[in-house]
């Protein structure tokens, strides 16, 4: 029966191909779902949105519309499946493959073209896939932003390789940071948690600028991040991936799948890497990254059925690091003589989530998600010592609904947080318990295709901050096809962690001051902002453009200051602190298989600092460049047997603490502003049937910041400071891996 | 530093190839997804240049290197992602493997 529906389909296709030439684009739609399975659709809607031309699916699943010659995007949607957009460059038969909408607590990431915006969310979203992480080595969540133009990665120091991401020119602890929507970089994870999710356990990562939704915390505040890691059910069987490179580090991921039937799944994934060579290449007597081994693993399990999909895990952790002088032994060296820093992390982390789905009311939805961890540090930056415990437990009900209609949407729900900090640094003891219990209500109204409205409200209560409100708003209007406009302006909170927030800033002889009684532990901040995206063609081929604009202005904040010398402060604010960011990216693809990025951002981040005598400056805030230009062109050949990938980034220069009386590199330290600077990355990758391996170079013009470490000869004095950081500390890097995938 | 690199990796490549001869050959591929079966794994087989499949009569074409495969080599890489090639018969292991779309009946 289907080889006669197929030989029709062909007899049909080829009469009217014969008909009209060079008019008519016909086409199958089937469904495709994650196990493999297909079928016709009937009834899918097909349209060209720019010539506004459309039709549906016959009861064999196929199409034809004329499209009187022109070509472009041509769009097919069918109710409970993602919209696809394909570009259709000629008259050849299509044929269509619509993947179910996922009906995991998760938004739905739908896009087109070689963009990675994310058209469809009413959020201003960026969605980095595999594809786009394979851009560079990414062995982890820090090196996958690489590529991306509204995130910048900086060393907080350069002693204990501790990273910070940074968007709209606030620090990554303003950036809600969640895996798979549970918080994941928050607490004590902090200083290290970039490092502790393995590029090859990530599946997509979903990155939204301006304020987020109620129904994820408060803690969102520039922006978030959730990353989805790989599932067991759609992930590969097996697959390996090894990496290393110049400097002497080594990675190995081994992780595999296993489907036991079409409802449970379990997936296994393994990660180990170290840095075992003492690396010193400004030759400065420090080490330039730190020694270290890590072993990550992970082992979750999936069960599905059409009323139940419950997800759980557990991942355990361990990494030992050791930093400072390249002569400095854990066991027998000295502290005192000689500046060593080592840092041991323990973490176990277990979490569950469970869905209830109603199939014939698919807007309808139950979902729990619980997470609980215990999180060990101890550290030591010469004789000054850390000790850090988190015990952690998190539980997020959501229930959604809607209102008459699916155009009125909402999702309520309560959360609970139960936070333990046990912390000492020289001495100083910072305990404490956190109960958060929190309710939230979001409503959605949707003018199809046209207008989404969202207005969420959320009422937390913290046992030691009292009673927090988070009001959040979005709107999102597709003024046409190829212009939209998003706005979104809310407020959010977060407890201050003054220790893990501020740990690579340790890495000096300063001393470190906390005002505890200048407020209430807690920043506080609004963030305003819009986007405007616009699409038009060039030679029929889809330019993107941007432009973003946000605003945070901190209700209150806790400052970190260094400007004073030998002394960190850390204290309240006592005026004001905002962050302008405004950005420009273009996404362009010239040819086939071609794709050009490039983007401009511009920053003004300012607050209010305290002078010793009780006076207030206004000063931009150190370490943050107020300008940046990105630049990424990737070609692959056809199936991604070669691919290249080039990206330029040029930093503008930023403001150094006035540390003159310190520096012994006088001229950077005259005007207080680090020289701007340009980085490259490139990499060039090969794919084989069963494997693939990637070369690599980073920061190929070798630029580095001399003198990262200040006073390095006599690390014992008062001078000693290793937090200088404007820019890269090592020079040329290259790299070599390979990816080996069965399937 | 780049040029340097590029050089550096694709020299062998170009160093050693051989001719190279363009060859059709009649398959038994069906939809979109069959083309992008075949090309694809031709494409990452060893010494095969370019690969295109033409819907409207089945036909690959298929430019390689003949100091580094052979005629037969390329017919298998068909024949073991469950097509026919010419006269040879497509594999059953493969074959089993495929969409129900690309199967033949």
């Amino acid at each position: 029966m289907k080889f006669y529906s197929i030989l029709l389909g062909l007899f049909l296709y080829l009469a009217i191909n014969l008909d009209s030439k060079a008019q008519v684009i016909s086409g199958r739609v089937m469904s495709l779902d994650a196990q493999g399975n297909m079928a016709d659709l009937v009834g899918a809607v097909v349209n060209h949105p720019q010539l506004k031309k459309g039709t549906v699916t016959n009861k064999e699943g196929r199409f034809t519309l004329d499209l009187q010659g022109f070509q472009g995007f041509l769009r097919f949607s069918y109710t409970g499946f993602q919209t696809d957009s394909l570009f259709v460059p000629t008259n050849k038969p299509i044929h269509v493959h619509l993947m179910p909408l996922e009906k995991e607590l998760k938004e739905v990431v739908v896009y087109a073209g070689s963009s990675p915006h994310d058209r469809t969310s009413p959020l201003q979203t960026e969605v980095l896939t595999v594809k786009t992480l394979a851009k560079a080595a990414c062995c982890n969540l820090s090196e996958s932003f690489e590529t991306n133009a509204s995130v910048s990665v900086n060393y907080n120091d350069a002693v204990t390789g501790s990273k910070q991401i940074q968007l709209l020119g606030l620090s990554g602890i303003y950036v809600q940071t969640n895996t798979e929507n549970m918080p994941s970089i928050r607490g004590l994870k902090t200083t290290y948690g970039l490092n502790y999710l393995p590029g090859t356990w990530i599946q997509s990562i979903d990155l939204s600028k301006g304020q987020s939704s109620v129904v994820n915390g408060y803690e969102s505040i520039a922006g978030a991040i959730n990353v989805e890691l790989a599932k067991p059910d759609t992930t590969d069987k097996y697959y390996l991936n090894t990496y290393t490179n110049s400097q002497g580090r080594f990675e190995v991921n081994q992780q595999g799948a296993k489907k036991f039937d079409n409802h449970l799944s379990t997936g296994w994934f393994a990660h180990y890497s170290s840095q075992a060579y003492r690396f010193d290449g400004n030759g400065d007597g420090f080490l330039d990254v730190p020694l270290y081994q890590q072993v990550n693993l992970l082992n979750r399990w999936k069960y599905k059925s059409d009323l139940w999909m419950v997800q759980g895990g557990i991942n355990v952790l361990y990494e030992d690091r050791l930093a400072g002088q390249k002569n400095f032994y854990a066991n027998s060296s000295d502290r005192n003589l000689i500046y060593g820093f080592g840092s041991k992390t323990n973490r176990i982390e277990g979490f569950a989530k469970i869905a209830r789905l109603f199939p014939d009311k698919p807007y309808k939805g139950i979902g729990l998600i619980l997470n609980g961890y215990n999180h060990d540090n101890l550290s030591y930056f010469a004789t000054r010592n850390y000790i850090g415990n988190e015990q952690s437990f998190y539980a997020n009900l959501i229930y959604q609904s809607i209102i008459g209609n699916t155009n009125h949407s909402w999702r309520a729900g309560g959360s609970f947080l139960l936070d333990n900090f046990k912390e000492s640094y020289v001495g100083q003891i910072l305990d404490r318990r956190e109960v958060v219990p929190g309710i939230f209500y979001e409503y959605t109204y949707t003018y199809p295709e046209k207008f989404t409205f969202i207005l969420g409200n959320r009422l937390d209560f913290h046992n030691q901050l009292g009673t927090q409100w988070v009001p959040r708003m979005h709107l999102k209007w597709d003024i046409n096809e190829n212009l939209i406009f998003r706005f979104s302006s809310g407020k959010g909170w977060r407890r201050v962690n003054f220790f893990a927030d501020n740990f690579g800033f340790f890495a000096n002889q300063r001393s470190l001051n906390i005002a505890l009684s200048s407020g209430s532990p807690m920043d506080i901040a609004w963030n305003t902002g819009g986007s405007l995206s616009y699409d038009f063609f060039v030679n029929n081929r889809k330019v993107n453009l941007v432009l973003d604009a946000y605003q945070t202005n901190f209700e209150q904040q806790w400052l970190l200051d260094m400007e004073t010398a030998h002394a960190i402060y850390i204290y309240k604010s006592p005026g004001k602190s905002f962050a302008n960011s405004l950005q420009l990216e273009l996404n362009y693809s010239p040819i086939k298989r071609m794709d050009v990025k490039v983007a401009y951002r511009i920053q003004d981040v300012q607050a209010d600092y305290k002078l010793d005598y009780g006076d207030i400056v206004r000063l931009q805030k150190p370490f943050i460049n107020k300008e940046r230009v990105l630049v990424n062109v990737s070609y692959y050949t056809p199936y991604e047997k070669w691919k290249f990938d080039y990206t330029f980034q040029w930093n503008g220069p930023r403001r150094i603490p006035s540390t003159l009386h310190l520096s012994q590199n006088a001229d950077f330290f005259l005007n207080n502003q680090s020289p701007a600077f340009s980085t490259s990355y490139a990499q060039v990758s090969r794919k084989f049937k069963k494997w693939e391996m990637y070369v690599g170079a980073e920061n190929m013009f070798n630029f580095k910041q001399e003198n990262p470490v200040m006073y390095a000869n006599s690390p014992f004095s008062s001078g000693f400071d290793a937090t200088m950081v404007w820019g890269p500390v090592t020079g040329s890097m290259f790299y070599l891996g390979t990816r080996l995938k069965i399937n | 530093m780049k040029k340097l690199m590029f050089l550096f990796l694709l020299a062998p490549a170009v160093l050693m190839a051989g001719p190279k001869v363009k060859i059709k050959i009649r398959t038994s591929a069906i939809c979109e997804m069959c083309k992008e079966r075949i090309e694809k794994n031709l494409t990452l087989s060893k010494g095969v240049k370019r690969a295109e499949l033409d819907l409207n009569d089945k036909v690959v074409t298929v430019t390689y290197d003949v100091s580094k495969t052979t005629f037969e080599a390329v017919k298998k890489a068909i024949t073991e992602v469950g097509y026919d090639a010419d006269e040879a018969v497509a594999d059953a292991k493969g074959y089993e493997k495929l969409p129900s779309c690309c199967k033949k009946k």
